[in-house]
């Protein structure tokens, strides 16, 4: 009894001190972000000038604002679309350079460096590329094609997509290759010995295998594709063409025009649905 | 393992390599920024004042006397001697120079005997003087004895066919009232009545005969007075001047007198009165000096204008009508209009009196009297033959309203007097054809003879008028005084000029031939030269030291507009040691021949600076107080010579705040050599200007103000 | 034969990849050394509006370090803005390290109540997109009168929880048996801390530090919201305002941001690829 009450007594000590080494952090995390952010939800029920109680009125305007609807209707697209192509590219490109035998690790530098290259230092590439007289359309005219208004089109969402996938590939194919190593050999051998072949092995071992992995890797991904903004505005500015107008641009735009209570209205939606993707996420993964 | 470790070599060198960069990017963070600094301009600033613009105002001129004297001496001297030089102070009498006494004695017995033979031409004169004198009282004697005789014997002739007028009436009126009373008994009362018509008839005739005799005798007094006028005019155009003065007193004088039209001629003419009054003056003063020296003044073309004022005045005063039986009035009116006239000086009373004998005649030719005046000295340009006759007709044109009018009025006298007269005749034979034949024979001749008698007390009447009007002005003329030739006062002027001379060289012989100075002074010049004989011109130059001394100097055109007269200046000897302060300017003038030159003088007072030192003088003018002046070095001129400042600003820059210098177009209201007043608005008083810099430094440039 | 042949053969997509993906680098490393006429030749088309295509030559046809004298020695702005990227991310890593690392420690090494919670808060906050807290962390810093000052944008950077995550994973990876033993051996929970937990997950946190120190580097929006001053603005704010007729300065510059960048990634790419490939770690 007594060694229990011991051992009760070590276990409330060592809950305090891993709550001593957490709370700096926490108490910063708390002050700039969880109360600021408390009393923007409190905001998001207030009008921005009189900080008037209004009840659901900032969400219904946000919901009815057509910019907001078309800004969080390319952003899902864009996760909708970026997010498998680049989970899928990397997962191809981690499997091929696992196999190769040298220059793995000078191939995986290569690759990485998009993700240390400053936003900043390569806008004038991007400029450069995707202008309508730029490199990529002089590139297309000499195979005899016709120009495109990269930024002035359609075209505009393919560029973004391009820049993410540039900007990721290395750092989703690090992550998976991390995941291929945390499979033992023996099982493929396992495997081969029972007479399957490389697709076999990799359809029934690797990817199962890797599918607890697969949360992380989506949600780093979804992470990363917020800073595709970055780029976005550094090519295209304020106002881009209509199909590469992510919500970024629309919290911003709101923000130089102090119309404060949309964007606490539209930061709360964003938040609850980060929060429930992460939490489906979760689930699904747990349900594995 | 062995792997790990190339790795962890590898990465140190990184890390080594990183390092390295960042230090490198220290050094050249610090290399810029000191290259960048001495890019920067140093500028020094300053803050606009509230002040006043100064404009100084120097310049360095001379002290000059205010007064010159000369110093003079008869001419011909020679002189022997000078005592001072140029530049000397002199006290009142000191002596100056001295002349040969020698020369001046030989000098005074010439002048000695000149004067001699002056006084015996004076005598001569004088005697032919008194001889013309006794002819002219004898002359005018003559004519009013000439007078008196004709008028006399006219009224005589007169008197007599008046008388046999009378008496023919007479006997036609006896003859008429014997018919009447024959007649009265048949016919009954209207004898009386028949008489008495015929009286009226006759009274009628004899009173329009009077009237004809008068108009007559008007028109024959208008005729004269017209070649009176002529002569007169012709006169004064031969001394054109005169007639100047004459119009001017008269205008300044008379006008009380003067008829309405005449005074309005007289105002026409003031404004010319004043040059002919002013020149009449000249003449009268060299006249009476020099006797002869006469100019002929230019004051021809007003001769015309002078004409016709005294004709007017001569016209409105010889108004009064002559009567037939007042003639004797006549001479009298005229010779007040003359003497009216004459009032000027007595040499014009001198020449027209100088033509009586041309007066005579009427029609008196002006060729002779031009020739007469032409021995006179008095005339040396004579009026042109053309001119005269120009003259005459303008004269006569002003009379010919008036003639004519008298002319119309004789004819219509003569007229209703004729018509009378044929009223009469008519009525007569009407009674003639009614009474009997031998009566009628009688009364038709009293009747011609009645009319006879008038007819000869018509022509007696004219006669008497007639002679009253010549001999009148012969009197008229006899009466106008001789000249009192001028050639005799002449003489005796020179006499008295020649008097004056010797009595100069009396004096400076007196003075045994020194010439001394009257008053202190300072030689600033001398003409003379010792042994040579002295001119008619100044001998001696002096600055009057007692009637105090001048600065003069010359200004540009820029300086004068800061100074004015009447400013108080300081003005400082050239060495500095003396100084005066708050002397007025007296005047600023133009140079006449720079137009960007003024010459600036100040009165100085006495005992302060002498004649010919250099002087500064120094004047600042104080503008108003502006609010904005900068420093003059603060101002520049853009390409298209606007002034501008640049002011300070502060900008945010990615080095952070930094300076930089902003151009600001300003309007300059005024400025001297050091400051500029800017006009308000354009920059505040808080602005900091650059007023210097290391660097040239443009709109925009980064500057760094120096502490 | 075949086998392996096929084995070469993938290697060339790959190379081709890496080239395509090398490309912008090399395309912004090239700019530096051309000179100004030979960019306005390529560029004008793009920039000034001008006729015709841009054009590019990877290798100058005239090369020069006129740019990068010009910009190391005549642009003392350049270097401004460079020290105020390298204090904003260097303040961000230490921050993070004082406070992520113990925060870390705590999640992964201790049990609590409300542990669970905190996880899921602070992936949730990670994946939040900057423009969702942009707001609310706007009003903080303007209540704390930290707005247009570094700390603006260095204070919620350093409680940002991504790099805490990372840690995490890493300190997850150490044996409970060694802190066991040391907790046996009388050590406390800080000496334990310390002298275990800091140095077998040292890789951790310098994986976390260089990946903190990338994107802090790479930083714009947050500058851009909280800091007007332009002196206090970083490298990567300046650097698209750069036009045409400065291009080859612009180059220059990017290329100068670039370099620290890189060599820190190639200096601890190892750590880097531990870094992440913790994140994929299984919980």
């Amino acid at each position: 009894m007594q060694r229990r009450a011991r051992k009760e007594k070590s276990k409330r000590r060592r809950e305090l001190a891993g709550i001593l080494f957490l709370l700096p952090g926490f108490a910063g995390v708390v002050c700039f972000t969880l109360l600021p952010f408390a009393e923007v939800v409190r905001r998001s029920f207030q009008s921005a000038v009189t900080a008037k109680w209004v009840g659901w009125k900032n969400y219904e305007t946000v919901f009815a604002n057509t910019a907001f609807r078309m800004a969080a209707m390319n952003t899902l697209r864009f996760t909708g679309v970026c997010i498998p192509i680049l989970v899928t590219l990397s997962l191809t490109l981690a499997v091929v350079l696992q196999k190769l035998r040298s220059g793995k690790n000078f191939l995986k530098s290569v690759f990485l460096i998009p993700m240390a290259v400053p936003a900043a230092s390569v806008v004038l590439v991007w400029k450069t590329l995707f202008h309508s007289n730029g490199l990529l359309n002089g590139l297309l005219m000499k195979l005899g094609g016709e120009k495109i208004g990269w930024m002035t089109s359609g075209a505009a969402f393919s560029v973004l997509v391009v820049s993410y996938l540039w900007k990721n590939l290395g750092y989703d194919m690090i992550l998976w290759m991390a995941g291929l190593s945390g499979i033992s050999e023996d099982i493929y051998e396992a495997a081969r010995v029972d007479g399957a072949g490389e697709w076999k092995c990799f359809t029934r071992i690797t990817v199962p295998n890797l599918l607890p992995s697969l949360y992380t890797i989506t949600v780093l991904s979804f992470l990363n594709s917020f800073k595709v903004f970055r780029e976005a505005w550094l090519v295209a500015g304020d106002y881009p063409h209509q199909s590469m107008y992510l919500l970024q641009h629309l919290y911003n735009n709101w923000f130089r025009d102090l119309a404060f209570d949309k964007i606490a209205a539209a930061a709360v939606v964003n938040a609850l649905v980060v929060l429930a993707l992460i939490l489906v996420l979760r689930r699904s993964w747990e349900r594995e | 393992m062995a792997e790990e470790g190339t790795g962890e070599m590898k990465n140190g060198k990184l890390v080594r390599v990183t390092a390295m960069f960042f230090a490198l990017m220290l050094c050249f963070t610090i290399l810029s920024r000191a290259a960048d600094q001495m890019s920067v301009a140093v500028v020094q600033t300053e803050r606009p004042q509230n002040r006043m613009i100064e404009h100084a105002v120097r310049t360095s001129g001379k002290i000059v006397q205010n007064q010159e004297l000369a110093v003079t001496t008869l001419p011909d001297q020679r002189v022997t001697a000078i005592y001072v030089r140029e530049g000397q102070r002199v006290a009142k009498g000191d002596l100056l120079f001295e002349v040969d006494t020698g020369l001046l004695d030989e000098k005074i017995l010439d002048q000695q005997l000149e004067m001699e033979k002056q006084e015996l031409q004076v005598k001569d004169a004088k005697s032919q003087k008194e001889v013309s004198a006794q002819q002219r009282a004898n002359s005018q004697a003559q004519a009013s004895e000439q007078y008196s005789l004709s008028t006399g014997r006219a009224g005589v002739q007169l008197a007599r066919a008046k008388q046999q007028l009378d008496e023919a009436k007479e006997k036609l009126k006896k003859f008429r009232e014997s018919v009447d009373e024959g007649k009265a008994g048949l016919s009954g009362g209207t004898g009386t009545a028949d008489s008495d018509v015929e009286a009226a008839l006759l009274q009628a005739l004899e009173d329009k005969t009077n009237a004809y005799v008068a108009a007559q005798g008007e028109l024959r007094t208008l005729e004269w007075e017209i070649e009176n006028a002529v002569f007169t005019a012709k006169q004064n155009a031969a001394a054109g001047t005169l007639s100047g003065t004459i119009a001017g007193e008269l205008s300044g004088s008379v006008s009380g007198n003067m008829s309405g039209a005449a005074s309005g001629a007289s105002l026409a003419a003031e404004d010319r009165v004043y040059t002919g009054a002013a020149d009449a003056e000249d003449m009268d003063e060299v006249s009476v000096e020099t006797g002869a020296e006469n100019e002929a003044v230019s004051i021809e073309p007003l001769a015309d204008d002078d004409e016709e004022i005294v004709l007017d005045m001569s016209s409105a005063d010889a108004e009064p009508p002559v009567d037939a039986e007042s003639g004797e009035n006549m001479p009298g009116t005229d010779d007040a209009s003359i003497t009216v006239d004459m009032e000027a000086p007595e040499i014009v009373p001198d020449r027209t009196g100088a033509d009586s004998r041309a007066l005579d005649d009427p029609d008196a030719d002006i060729g002779d009297m031009i020739i007469e005046d032409g021995g006179d000295p008095i005339l040396p340009q004579p009026p042109t033959q053309e001119q005269l006759s120009q003259i005459e007709q303008t004269v006569r044109k002003s009379y010919s309203q008036r003639l004519a009018e008298a002319e119309q009025k004789v004819s219509s006298a003569q007229a209703e007097k004729e018509t009378a007269e044929a009223a009469l005749v008519q009525y007569q034979q009407e009674q003639l054809a009614a009474e009997s034949s031998e009566k009628a024979a009688s009364a038709q001749q009293l009747t011609a003879d009645v009319r006879a008698a008038q007819q000869a007390y018509e022509d007696a009447a004219i006669a008497v008028n007639e002679a009253a009007v010549t001999s009148g002005r012969a009197v008229a003329i006899a009466n106008i005084d001789e000249p009192s030739n001028s050639s005799d006062r002449m003489n005796e002027i020179t006499y008295e000029q020649m008097e004056l001379t010797l009595e100069k060289l009396e004096g400076l012989k007196k003075a045994k031939g020194k010439v001394c100075a009257e008053a202190d002074g300072l030689i600033t010049k001398i003409n003379i030269m010792t042994g040579e004989k002295t001119t008619d011109t100044t001998a001696l130059l002096m600055a009057d030291l007692s009637k105090g001394y001048q600065f003069t100097a010359d200004i540009t055109k820029d300086q004068q507009k800061y100074i004015g007269t009447g400013d108080l200046v300081r003005l400082t000897s050239g060495d500095g040691k003396q100084k005066l302060e708050d002397l007025p300017v007296e005047s600023i003038t133009a140079d006449e021949n720079n137009g960007e030159l003024y010459h600036v003088t100040v009165q100085i007072p006495e005992d302060t600076f002498e004649p010919g030192m250099n002087v500064n003088l120094d004047f600042v003018r104080k503008s108003e107080t502006y609010p904005v002046t900068v420093p003059l070095s603060a101002l520049h001129l853009d390409e298209r010579q606007q002034p501008y400042v640049l002011i300070l600003e502060e900008y945010g820059s990615i080095m952070g705040a930094e300076q930089r210098a902003r151009k600001v177009s300003v309007t300059v209201l005024e400025q001297n050599e050091s400051y500029a007043a800017i006009a308000e608005g354009a920059i505040g008083s808080e602005q900091e200007l650059i007023v210097q810099s290391d660097k040239a430094v443009d709109n925009g440039s980064r500057v760094r103000v120096a502490h | 034969m075949v086998k392996k042949f096929v084995r070469e053969i993938t290697y060339l997509p790959l190379i081709l990849l890496a080239g395509i993906i090398c490309f912008p680098v090399l395309f912004a490393a090239s700019g530096v050394f051309m000179q100004q006429w030979e960019l306005e030749r390529n560029l004008a088309p793009v920039l000034a509006g001008a006729e015709g295509m841009a054009g590019w030559s990877v290798l100058p046809h005239a090369p020069t370090l006129r740019s990068l004298v010009e910009l190391l020695l005549d642009s003392p702005q350049f270097f401004v803005m460079f020290w105020n990227s390298l204090k904003i991310s260097l303040c961000i890593l230490a921050g993070q390290t004082m406070f992520g690392v113990p925060s870390a420690w705590a999640l992964a090494r201790f049990r609590f109540p409300g542990r669970k919670a905190v996880l899921l808060l602070y992936i949730v906050l990670m994946l939040m997109p900057f423009q969702v807290l942009m707001l609310p962390q706007y009003l903080v810093l303007d209540r704390f009168r930290l707005l247009d000052t570094h700390a603006a944008v260095i204070l919620p950077a350093v409680f940002s929880t991504f790099p805490v995550f990372i840690m995490y994973r890493f300190f997850c990876g150490i044996p409970e048996s060694i802190l066991e033993a040391a907790r046996i051996d009388g050590a406390g929970h800080l000496q334990v801390f310390l002298w275990i937990g800091i140095p077998l997950g040292s890789a951790g946190i310098v994986s976390s530090g260089i990946l903190g120190f990338l994107e802090s580097w790479n930083l714009i929006e947050q500058p851009m919201t909280f800091l007007k001053t332009k002196s206090l603005w970083p490298l990567s704010l300046f650097l698209p305002e750069i036009g045409l007729e400065e291009a080859g300065l612009g180059f220059a510059a990017a290329f100068m941001m670039l370099v620290p960048a890189l060599l820190l990634f190639l200096s601890g790419r190892e750590y880097l690829e531990q870094g992440i490939a913790a994140a994929a770690l299984k919980e």
